[in-house]
């Protein structure tokens, strides 16, 4: 065991409801977020290949190219952010109150 | 003869860091005794406080000035790259953080090491040693990369009137001040009071895209189509540096040892959750938004006519300085970018020092020293890193981006990467963990100033650092499965198993 880092049994019993109702491994959704990664590999593909360029006669949303690039990419990563943080709050919380029993 | 602008420039860094020593000191009468109050703050951050002092010590120059000169000095695809990795970090933060947040509160980690060698579970005195190297050293590189746009931007603030060199002595001498004073706690206020003045810059930057340039398409258009444009809106990396950025350095971050411990000393699981997605937020206005508005503006302001500055992070105090002439505007704005590059620089500091304090000497060494000696070690060695970073910044050759690609983050990559895959995988056994950052850290040497000394140090146009990382998880996993698996005991304790 490592030196000055376990847990006794009184610890243990002290640990708080939030910190028990973490799971230490993946729980069975969360491996969605690999299917996100591969999502994010088209888009990067899509973006350094396609609009990555200097095309100043073409445009995409009103826009040079490069720029609406970063901003597609930008807002996904807002957007993902926002949907992991709802999804994962609502889980803690429905977890929270089974670990409680309440 | 200085001007009296000059003066100013010195007297606003002065000021700022008398107010953040006030601080300092205030938060050292409040820290009470102990390596856990002293590091992590007790565990009894709030939500709000965790918010903020991620976000500004995660925000620094890098984004506010390092980002918006690379664009027009190495080309915007740079910046894309940086981009890229959000896609990735911004998924996986939340989940692994939670994790180390979890291990944080049942075993009481103290340094970012901690959370590594209780999951090797074993090989402890020389994996501390080992982890210590590793994040030594990517820290001085950080350190000594961040020091480049401190001192450049007030230096470029005063036209180049009071040197490069005179701005960098000063800066590193009021941090080892600073930080010898408080601990994390008064990092933590610092950093709340660096989060506000930020956004007086970031005011200034939306002022300037509304009413100088028209909105934000003419900008955009305006530099789309400048001098310099042909050469800066171009693809020069291939396809797999991109994928590289995304993945592997991307996750690289979610490990980053001054910013792991903002999720040790966290009061709860809310304080997790806020930080990381407040955060993130706060990103889209400081890394994306700024340098976006930024470089655009550099690049259509001075097209291919740059100005002359020391480092070409002074480019961004150059564009104030000619938009919005000399003033108390300008004065407003540079106390903001002083700021921003300072708030970083502290924490790295701190987590160094907790790593050779109590990683090194206390449970690697077992030296037994009262804490009134310990904490004057901790100080020689805050000096003793920041005076080494200095070495990085004396005659930087490229952009602090580059260099943090190139050397800095392929170091906090070999050490993240196995940590994430131990987090989830109970197989991993302390042979294959020793193993994986043995052969991650040999290899990262060995390909960047041996075998292959230009960038991308790898034959295969892999972002720098794909291939060290790819090596260290191989040898986590081949030598794990080729080995005896962790004790059940371990295990059950580790994971929660026991029932």
């Amino acid at each position: 065991m490592v030196r000055g880092i376990s847990m006794n049994e009184h610890e243990e019993e002290k640990a708080s409801p939030d910190v028990t109702a973490i799971p230490a491994t993946l729980m069975r959704w969360e491996y969605l977020l690999i299917v996100y990664l591969i999502f994010a590999c088209f888009l990067v593909w899509y973006i350094s290949e396609n609009l990555l360029v200097w095309e100043p006669e073409a445009s995409m949303w009103g826009l040079p190219k490069p720029i609406a690039g970063v901003i597609m990419m930008s807002i996904t990563w807002l957007i993902v952010n926002w949907v992991v943080f709802i999804v994962y709050n609502i889980v803690m919380k429905k977890r929270i109150r089974e670990v409680s029993g309440k | 003869m200085i001007s009296p602008w000059s003066i100013a420039v010195l007297s606003l860094l002065v000021v700022f860091f008398g107010l953040t020593l006030i601080a300092g000191y205030i938060a050292a009468k409040r820290t009470k005794k102990g390596f856990y109050e002293f590091y992590v703050a007790g565990g009894t951050l709030s939500a709000i406080t965790v918010m903020f002092t991620y976000m500004a010590t995660y925000m620094e120059a890098w984004e506010f000035v390092g980002m918006p000169a690379v664009i027009v000095s190495e080309g915007f695809e740079w910046w894309i790259i940086e981009m890229i990795f959000y896609l990735t970090f911004v998924a996986l933060l939340i989940p692994v953080s939670l994790r180390i947040y979890r291990l944080a509160k049942l075993f009481k980690y103290i340094t970012p090491i901690d959370v590594i060698v209780h999951r090797v579970g074993g090989y402890e005195k020389p994996l501390r040693i080992l982890l210590a190297l590793i994040t030594v050293y990517a820290t001085i590189i950080y350190l000594g990369m961040i020091y480049i746009p401190a001192a450049g931007v007030l230096s470029a603030a005063t036209g180049g009137e009071l040197s490069y060199h005179l701005f960098l002595a000063l800066y590193v001498l009021f941090i080892i001040i600073y930080v010898s004073a408080g601990g994390l706690r008064a990092v933590a206020y610092a950093d709340v009071i660096a989060g506000f003045t930020f956004l007086v810059a970031f005011v200034a930057m939306i002022y300037i895209t509304i009413f100088h340039w028209g909105g934000f398409d003419r900008l955009a258009w305006a530099a789309y189509t400048s001098e310099i444009a042909p050469q800066i809106f171009t693809k020069t990396q291939p396809l797999q540096y991109f994928i590289t950025m995304l993945i592997i350095y991307g996750a690289s971050w979610l490990y980053i040892p001054h910013l792991v411990v903002r999720f040790y000393a966290a009061k709860d699981y809310k304080g997790v959750l806020v930080g990381c997605v407040g955060s993130n937020t706060g990103f889209f206005v400081g890394a994306f938004l700024s340098p976006l508005l930024l470089g655009l503006s550099l690049a259509a302001y001075y097209g291919a006519n740059l100005p002359e500055v020391e480092v070409v992070e002074g480019y961004v105090p150059a564009l104030f300085k000619d938009l919005f002439g000399i003033g108390p505007l300008l004065a407003l704005i540079l106390l903001g970018l002083i700021a921003i590059t300072r708030s970083t620089i502290d924490s790295m500091l701190l987590a160094v020092a907790s790593i050779i304090d109590v990683d090194l000497i206390e449970k690697t060494l077992h030296i037994k020293v009262s804490e009134r000696t310990r904490r004057l070690i901790t100080t020689l060695v805050i000096i003793g890193v920041a005076l080494l970073s200095i070495s990085i910044a004396l005659a930087p050759e490229a952009p602090m981006v580059i260099i943090g690609y190139e050397l800095c983050w392929p170091a906090y990559s070999i050490l993240c990467w196995p940590l994430i895959v131990m987090l989830f995988w109970p197989r991993a056994n302390k042979y294959g963990g020793f193993a994986s950052y043995l052969a991650g850290f040999i290899s990262l040497i060995l390909f960047t100033y041996v075998i292959w000394p230009e960038p991308p140090h790898n034959p295969f146009g892999l972002w720098e650092g794909a291939l060290p990382t790819i090596i260290g998880l191989a040898a986590l996993v081949i030598v794990s499965l080729l080995t005896p698996p962790p004790p059940k005991e371990f295990i059950e304790e580790y994971y929660g198993l026991r029932k």
